[in-house]
């Protein structure tokens, strides 16, 4: 059972990974900064004993902060919305490689176009990520394998809102764990 | 010193990026090259461009592919694009 001093520690972990650049939580095995005075004198400790008591307060705070709508202050992690995008998050880890297969149902048509960057435009691929056509899941493992992210880097003309994408989704890609070689087989057979 | 001081002062690695891709259109140049060049001509040590491009992900992309290319560092995975 963690502590809420705890839940605190792994709370400003997670959102130092997903918000500053050169924090990364697997690098630094989730240690920050930070005092129990200082902990003990602040008034939202309420918030983090009940994140404490969470069954999974690591996946909830990365279901959050995979959204990348979460505005960072702990009053605001046990809304309804917040729960239904943990369920959400919970839905789609269960059945990874299925629902990879779906989204790339989608993508299947023309596949290699839709990676295509035109006139620094956006390329279609992700604007269906946008759109939420394709999970944050099926991006960020297509990325993993196909590597193109490098490619939208260099091509895409926008510096707000892709930069802002790129971020989320490489930050949020070591909390994916899923069959390479089943995963890296589909890609092959898609392609082939 | 002074010049490098004021070159990281006035500079963000978006215009340097910006710069960059002049030289590379201008004169046909690879980034790796430009980089270079700009430094030696701007009187620019190379140590203080890299903490530029440290900074911007466009040109370590483009530096990374420039790199595969030319077998400086480890072929990645590809789209046919």
């Amino acid at each position: 059972m963690m502590t809420p001093f705890e839940a605190y520690k792994l709370f400003l972990a997670v959102k130092m990974h997903f918000t500053q650049p050169n924090y990364d939580f697997f690098k630094y095995n989730g240690k920050v900064n930070a005092q129990l005075d200082a902990f003990n004198r602040r008034r939202d400790k309420y918030h983090f004993a009940k994140l404490a008591k969470h069954k999974d307060a690591l996946g909830y705070l990365v279901a959050q902060y995979s959204t990348g709508n979460f505005t960072g202050w702990a009053g605001d992690l046990f809304t309804e919305e917040c729960e239904r995008i943990y369920t959400q998050y919970l839905a789609r880890h269960q059945s990874i490689t299925y629902n990879f297969q779906s989204d790339l149902g989608k993508l299947e048509e023309g596949f290699v176009s839709k990676f295509k960057v035109k006139d620094g435009q956006h390329p279609e691929a992700l604007v269906m990520f946008r759109r939420g056509n394709i999970s944050i899941e099926t991006f960020t493992i297509l990325n993993n394998h196909l590597n193109f992210f490098q490619l939208w880097d260099t091509r895409i003309d926008d510096t707000v809102l892709w930069p802002s994408i790129r971020e989320r989704c490489l930050k949020y890609r070591p909390f994916i764990h899923y069959d390479k070689v089943r995963i890296k087989s589909i890609i092959r057979s898609l392609l082939s | 010193m002074s010049e490098n001081l004021k070159f990281s002062k006035m500079m963000s690695s978006d215009s340097f990026y910006k710069e960059l891709d002049k030289l590379v259109k201008a004169h046909n140049l690879t980034y790796m090259d430009a980089i270079v060049f700009y430094c030696e001509r701007n009187e620019v040590e190379i140590e203080t461009a890299a903490a530029m491009i440290k900074g911007n992900f466009r040109i370590k992309s483009q530096i990374q592919q420039e790199g595969e290319l030319l077998n400086f560092l480890p072929k990645t995975a590809k789209l046919p694009i």
